[in-house]
């Protein structure tokens, strides 16, 4: 009877702190994507993985074989709290053999997840048990290290965040974003992973704008943005309307001495960067990397420079040879945006830039997405644009006023 | 309101055929060769000559007289003789089969001269057919060759490219510009060899403004009938046939003049000095001892086998030579089908894959324009084959006389 009752207040304490912990921090909300579920073994929180080919869009109208976790790319967050003891299944539907490594935790050699050098590969069809306890807080990430260039370039990939035991500070929105780049030929429908460098889709959680889903907050939160980067090449994010503060890497927090403000943030292949600001500028603001190919969707890497070339007269002759020319490039290429919505692309393709915005074309694809910071947050700020205050927004003047 | 649209669709069809340019077609062509042709002038003289010369040789031999008057004394002795050789008599049919024979062997003969130069027409003038096609093809791919040079020379204009760049440009436009020149002479030689295989003098003026070459392919005959058609149709080989058959009858007059020798007869008048007459018949033959006519019975052996085995060998040659025609035919066809059902088409389909391209700026202006380029590479080849196929049939129809086949140009 003793036993009983010490075995129950045991268990309500456990049950307490339990409740506790699932509360005391923010779920990480994934634009474009989802955070994977777990469940309590004997005290372990149990995680299950699946790698295997998914059918993957990248934006409406684009769609792509891709390798992924429980059906996404990247796959879903694993979310954890620092002290965890954490048991993740991982089982292979790959047609080849694959292991997982838990980029930027502390753990036990063998649970570092090296096809060949720390454990052997989990061969298809095989599911692995990999075990350990989180000893750190931070944003990491899981990627496959068995094949890397291919699993990793078709997309096996995920953020592991890792909550810290105790808040130091409040979140309001703390949302996690994998920065990364493939090359899909035009007219295919599966990413080359032979590609090394020449890509030609840059995606947020492998998605492109117009297809990429927007960051929603209320004014005045608290807003942690989380990136991560396992491609090839380095992106430097951009925010507009506010500056920030670099206040983690994958190898822990930066101290507040050492933090300084930004407006940009590099994002190198194998790091992750996270960055915070209060949102007090109400507003649709654009996030996008800032090289200037990347906010943007295929287009041809040899096209000629048609920029200022007069192709009047010329018309005619071309469109004897091909009758449904057009010229193009002349003035710029801004154009593309609104033709894209008329012309007819490859397969599969993605225009090179163009969705609809609230003053006519945004000229934009790629790695862009919007901040959408408004005063009150509904269902419906998702999808609508700013009211902008009147007298905000820049508009043409007279020939009287410019000339002044 | 009625008659008098009727009236302007009448006037419009009356204006319009006033300016077409009227076609010069295969079947002109031919009749001019044959009517004009130098080389079947000579033969028709030659042929005209050689009759002329049969008849002479078969022109009988006079009847001689021998008169001898040897006086003595007051009297003379008298000697008349009357002789015709008879030899011909006996003889003449076998020459006149030898003669009918060469005569028919001569016809033949200028037959495949006249088959051999509808060949020859029939090949330039498809030669024409090609190199016009070829000229049409080949002003697009250079006018597209120009186009892009133009656009580069803008782009240089507008200082997004350098002057290697243009220039290497430029060296393409001037590449085609040349390819264009050839194809003028290609043309311009192929007129003149088909006015000069027609027999036209150089000066003449005509129009050689072709149809298009026919893409109706007639089906090939098999190896059994061609071989047949050799045996049946081809003239040089009949000729080959009646000269042997001349050769034998030949042979045959020989052998009967070297059996009954120099056959005289006549009659014979003696008158003595005495005054005695005497009237008699006189027969005259040589003896064949010495000379039984071996050596040129021989000779006509030796003939006749070198006739015959020239047979062999022009036959031999004759099945080869279709042989290689069909295998060229058959390898056209295969490639006229090909390249007008699939390379054609696919490079359609690619223009059309690069206009999309084009579309959302995955490919450049040049793209677009040498993806046409090369689809008038393929018609270029698509032209070149049909030409190739029509030379191969021409050569086939020479080889075996005519080919008896419907929907053949002829």
């Amino acid at each position: 009877m003793k036993h009983l009752a010490l075995v129950t207040l045991l268990g309500f304490f456990l049950y307490t702190s339990l409740s506790v912990q699932a509360q005391h921090y923010t779920p990480v909300t994934v634009p474009n994507g989802h955070t994977l579920e777990w469940r309590w073994v004997k005290g372990v929180k149990e995680f299950h993985l699946t790698v295997e080919e998914i059918e993957h869009e990248f934006a409406p109208g684009m769609k792509a074989k891709c390798w992924g976790y429980n059906g996404s790319t990247p796959g879903p967050v694993i979310e954890a709290i620092e002290g965890d003891r954490i048991r993740i299944l991982v089982t292979n539907k790959l047609k080849e053999p694959t292991a997982v490594h838990w980029h930027g935790i502390l753990l036990p050699n063998g649970m570092d997840g090296v096809e060949g050098l720390t454990q052997k590969a989990i061969q298809p069809g095989e599911t692995f048990s990999y075990e350990f306890t989180l000893k750190q807080h931070g944003t990491f990430m899981y990627h496959s290290h068995g094949d890397d260039m291919v699993q990793i370039g078709l997309g096996a990939k995920g953020f592991f965040i890792v909550h810290p035991k105790v808040q130091t500070k409040k979140i309001d929105k703390d949302f996690a974003i994998f920065v990364d780049e493939w090359y899909v030929t035009p007219g295919t429908f599966r990413p080359d992973p032979n590609k090394m460098t020449d890509f030609n889709i840059f995606t947020f959680n492998s998605k492109v704008f117009p297809g990429t889903d927007p960051l929603v907050v209320k004014t005045g939160d608290k807003v942690r943005i989380r990136f991560a980067d396992a491609g090839q090449e380095s992106h430097p994010i951009h925010l507009h309307g506010y500056n920030f503060k670099i206040v983690a890497t994958d190898g822990g927090d930066i101290p507040v001495s050492a933090q300084w403000p930004e407006t940009t943030v590099v994002i190198f292949p194998g790091q992750t960067r996270d960055i915070e600001f209060i949102a007090n500028a109400p507003g649709d603001w654009p996030l996008h990397c800032h090289r200037r190919h990347h906010p943007m969707n295929a287009m041809g890497h040899d096209n000629p420079n048609m920029i200022g070339v007069s192709q009047e007269g010329l018309d005619e002759k071309i469109q004897k040879l091909a009758p449904d020319y057009m010229a193009m490039g002349e003035n710029g290429m801004a154009d593309m945006a609104e033709m894209s919505q008329h012309m007819t692309g490859p397969d599969n393709t993605l225009p090179m830039m163009g969705a609809d915005g609230p003053f006519g074309q945004i000229g934009m694809g790629g790695m862009f997405t919007l901040l959408k910071v408004r005063d009150s947050v509904d269902a419906s700020s998702k999808t609508s644009w700013y009211h902008h205050p009147k007298g905000t927004v820049a508009s043409p003047v007279s020939d009287h006023e410019s000339s002044l | 309101m009625h008659y008098s649209r009727l009236l302007l669709v009448i006037v419009f069809i009356i204006a319009t055929s006033l300016h077409a340019t009227p076609i010069f077609d295969l079947k002109t062509a031919l009749d001019i060769g044959l009517s004009k042709a130098p080389s079947l002038q000579v033969q028709a003289q030659d042929l005209y000559s050689k009759k002329a010369n049969y008849r002479l040789s078969l022109s009988q031999e006079n009847p001689s007289v021998q008169a001898s008057f040897l006086p003595q004394g007051s009297r003379s002795k008298i000697d008349l003789s009357f002789d015709q050789n008879l030899m011909r008599w006996i003889t003449s049919p076998l020459e006149n089969e030898a003669i009918d024979s060469q005569l028919e062997s001569d016809s033949l003969l200028y037959k495949n001269a006249v088959a051999q130069l509808k060949v020859e027409v029939k090949k330039a003038f498809y030669a024409i057919q090609a190199a016009q096609a070829l000229l049409v093809i080949q002003n697009d791919y250079t006018q597209a060759a120009q186009t892009t040079f133009e656009l580069t020379k803008r782009q240089f204009e507008a200082g997004n490219i350098n002057e290697l760049q243009l220039k290497t440009n430029e060296v393409a436009c001037q590449e085609a510009l040349t390819m264009t020149h050839e194809k003028e002479l290609s043309l311009q030689i192929a007129e003149w060899h088909l006015q000069e295989t027609m027999g036209l003098a150089p000066t003449h003026t005509i129009n050689l403004v072709t149809g298009t070459l026919s893409e109706t392919l007639p089906q090939i005959p098999s190896f059994d009938e061609l071989d047949r058609l050799i045996e049946t149709q081809r003239p040089d080989l009949a000729a080959l046939y009646a000269q042997i058959r001349a050769e034998k009858a030949h042979s045959l007059t020989q052998e009967w003049q070297n059996k009954l020798g120099n056959l005289k007869a006549g009659i014979q008048f003696e008158q003595e000095v005495d005054g005695t007459q005497s009237l008699g018949p006189k027969i005259e033959f040589s003896l064949p001892f010495l000379n039984q006519g071996q050596a040129a019975f021989e000779a006509h052996g030796a003939v006749i086998a070198y006739l015959n085995s020239l047979l062999i060998t022009q036959k031999h040659h004759a099945q080869y030579a279709i042989r290689k025609c069909v295998s060229q035919l058959q390898y056209e066809s295969i490639e006229i089908i090909r390249t007008k059902t699939h390379l054609i088409p696919l490079h359609q389909r690619i223009n059309e894959l690069t206009q999309k391209q084009y579309n959302y700026m995955l490919m450049g202006v040049f793209s677009l324009i040498q993806a046409k380029q090369e689809e008038l590479k393929a018609q270029e080849t698509y032209v070149q084959h049909l030409a190739s196929f029509w030379n191969a049939w021409a050569e086939l129809e020479g080889q075996v006389g005519s080919i008896p086949t419907k929907g053949t140009p002829q």
